[in-house]
């Protein structure tokens, strides 16, 4: 904890190699955030690089109110900011869905031993969310994973509440289709 | 389903080897700060180029006016006086028939130089006791080289000075005669007082105290004009955002020769930059929480300069330099900004109008120099390069702003 306050503390100050240090240790977090709302691995390292720089810029400001939960903080900040970022560089590029499908290497290899089953049901599921149409992914993503409520979707989005309600069902009515369920309601495979 | 989702979001792996660009991200931190810390390159360029042109706007201004002067101007040399001394005395032959001139020679040291007007007075001039009626005017002698004046009578001149009499000036030196022969057709002119003077600075005194005896032009008096000038205006040697503009009416009073006094009431309308830390975010309230990078702006607002104006020196009396030196306040109508601030970790942008109607005494320090010409009796041109000086904040951000431009002037000067 004390290394991590004395990196942020250095990244303040605009020292290069507490800013290097801290954005190869947070990179693969704000990857995996950008990579779920712009849906192609290049979009989502440029989305994620371009955050980086506006996180070392607004350090500075970057209050530690507790220095125990300094990690909790600044990985939520680090969140908030990739995912502005990410929202902003969909509205520049004007991303549709992604239809194509995502190359093997994306994915970082891991073993059986490690989860591997589990990775592979992350894969589809995050490949799922890919398949929704930017509209929908969005609102998927901020409501059901990142947990922001109606209103403030609405807000960031320039949409109304209604709007944010109505694309979420239908996003929710898109993934249902490629999940089948067992009678117990467990996810048995995808379709 | 919504918990798997988000089980997957935070479990999921992705491999980092084609997204770092950590060259990129030191590049956009570390480069941006390098150019921050001193004046861009474009800046410094801006600022070249400006005093370039400032220089050569004065430069020309001053090679306009000599080459006025010269090539269309005709004035008389001292050759061409000489000449029409000599066509006076010409005419004056003509009329006088029987008149015969003599000519006697004096030594080559001796150099005796009239001008036209000063023998013209001295022939005019009447006739008194003590100094005999001059009547023929100068004569150009071909082998010394003299201009002589000539009288009849060769009474002695008393030589005791009289105030503002030319010839005194003359009655001084010493006195002889010149004949000679032959030299125009025999035609023999009423002589006058020969002169001798020892340099030609004897002439430019007569011409002084010749000039002493006519009425003095009356110097002091108001005047009043117009004044417009390109505006380019720059916060703590920031980057300047645009040309601005002031126009309005100027008036002043006339000391004396050389120092006036001088106000007006001008609108200017400003173009500006500056980044955030300089702009003052205290009343506007939604400025308070966010971290503002950049403000552009401009507004309009009336100035009103009082100024003191010295002349450094003067060309053949039709043209000036002149230095300014004065305070301008300032009253402010409207401003535009439009901000650029991160909020939320994301950049955002909001611009806003203010009719506000604030005003600053004394807020800036005018230094100017530059050069005024005369056309006609009182009519004058100014070009006049100037530098506002901030002495405090101005406006809803409290902006020190400078400012600089070419003033360009027209007067008239009431009698």
């Amino acid at each position: 904890m004390k290394e991590l306050l004395t990196i942020i503390k250095g990244c303040a100050k605009n020292e290069a190699k507490s800013q290097r240090i801290l954005y190869e240790r947070y990179l693969a977090y704000a990857l995996k955030i950008a990579f779920r709302y712009v849906g192609s691995y290049e979009n989502a390292a440029n989305a994620a690089n371009d955050a980086f720089i506006r996180i070392f810029k607004g350090l500075k400001n970057f209050e530690i109110r507790n220095s125990e939960d300094v990690e909790a903080m600044l990985m939520g900040w680090i969140r908030k900011i990739v995912i502005n970022v990410s929202i902003d560089y969909m509205r520049k590029e004007s991303l549709i869905a992604e239809r194509t499908s995502l190359q093997e290497n994306v994915w970082s290899q891991t073993d059986a031993s490690n989860g591997g089953d589990n990775q592979l049901m992350y894969k589809e599921l995050i490949a799922l969310i890919r398949k929704l149409s930017p509209a929908y992914r969005v609102v998927f993503n901020l409501h059901v994973i990142d947990g922001y409520s109606h209103q403030e979707i609405a807000t960031m989005l320039g949409i109304s509440a209604g709007t944010s309600k109505s694309n979420l069902a239908k996003a929710k009515a898109f993934l249902q289709k490629f999940l089948i369920k067992d009678t117990k309601g467990n996810i048995l495979c995808f379709t | 389903m919504e918990g798997l989702f988000r089980e997957a979001a935070e479990n999921y792996q992705l491999s980092t080897d084609r997204a770092i660009d950590w060259e990129r991200i030191d590049s956009a931190l570390h480069k941006t700060e390098d150019v921050d810390s001193e004046p861009s390159k474009p800046e410094k360029k801006n600022r070249r180029r400006f005093i370039f042109w400032c220089l050569l706007l004065v430069s020309l201004g001053w090679f306009t006016h000599y080459a006025w002067n010269n090539a269309f101007k005709n004035k008389p040399t001292h050759k061409n006086t000489l000449e029409k001394s000599i066509s006076i005395v010409k005419k004056q032959n003509r009329v006088t028939t029987d008149a015969k001139i003599s000519i006697k020679k004096i030594s080559d040291k001796q150099q005796t130089i009239f001008g036209g007007d000063v023998a013209k007075d001295i022939a005019d001039r009447p006739a008194t006791n003590k100094i005999p009626k001059v009547s023929a005017l100068t004569e150009k002698d071909d082998n010394s080289g003299l201009l002589i004046v000539h009288n009849n009578n060769k009474n002695e001149i008393d030589n005791n000075t009289r105030k503002n009499d030319v010839t005194n000036t003359y009655a001084g030196n010493s006195n002889s005669v010149i004949n000679k022969t032959d030299k125009l057709n025999n035609q023999q002119v009423n002589i006058g007082v020969e002169m001798e003077v020892n340099n030609a600075k004897q002439i430019i005194k007569d011409s002084v105290a010749k000039k002493s005896l006519t009425p003095k032009k009356r110097v002091t008096g108001f005047y009043a004009g117009l004044l417009v000038s390109p505006d380019l205006s720059f916060i703590k040697s920031q980057k300047i955002s645009g040309i601005g503009s002031t126009f309005g009416l100027i008036g002043g009073y006339r000391l004396n020769n050389k120092w006036s006094v001088e106000t007006g009431i001008l609108l200017d309308k400003k173009k500006y930059y500056t980044k955030g830390a300089y702009f003052d975010k205290s009343r506007i309230s939604y400025l308070n929480s966010v971290d503002l990078l950049s403000v552009d702006g401009d507004c309009n607002m009336f100035e009103i300069p009082i100024n003191i104006r010295h002349k450094l020196s003067s060309y053949k009396n039709i043209g000036n330099w002149t230095a300014t030196l004065g305070v301008s306040s300032y009253f402010m109508k409207r401003e535009y900004y439009e901000y650029s601030f991160i909020k939320n970790g994301q950049t955002e942008h909001k611009d806003h109008t203010y009719y506000s109607s604030s005003k600053k005494l004394f807020a800036v320090v005018n230094l100017g120099a530059g050069y005024e010409r005369t056309i006609g009796k009182t009519l004058h041109v100014r070009i006049e390069p100037y530098f506002k000086i901030p002495l405090s904040g101005v406006g809803t951000g409290n902006l020190s702003i400078s400012s600089t431009g070419v003033n360009l002037g027209i007067t008239k000067f009431f009698h």
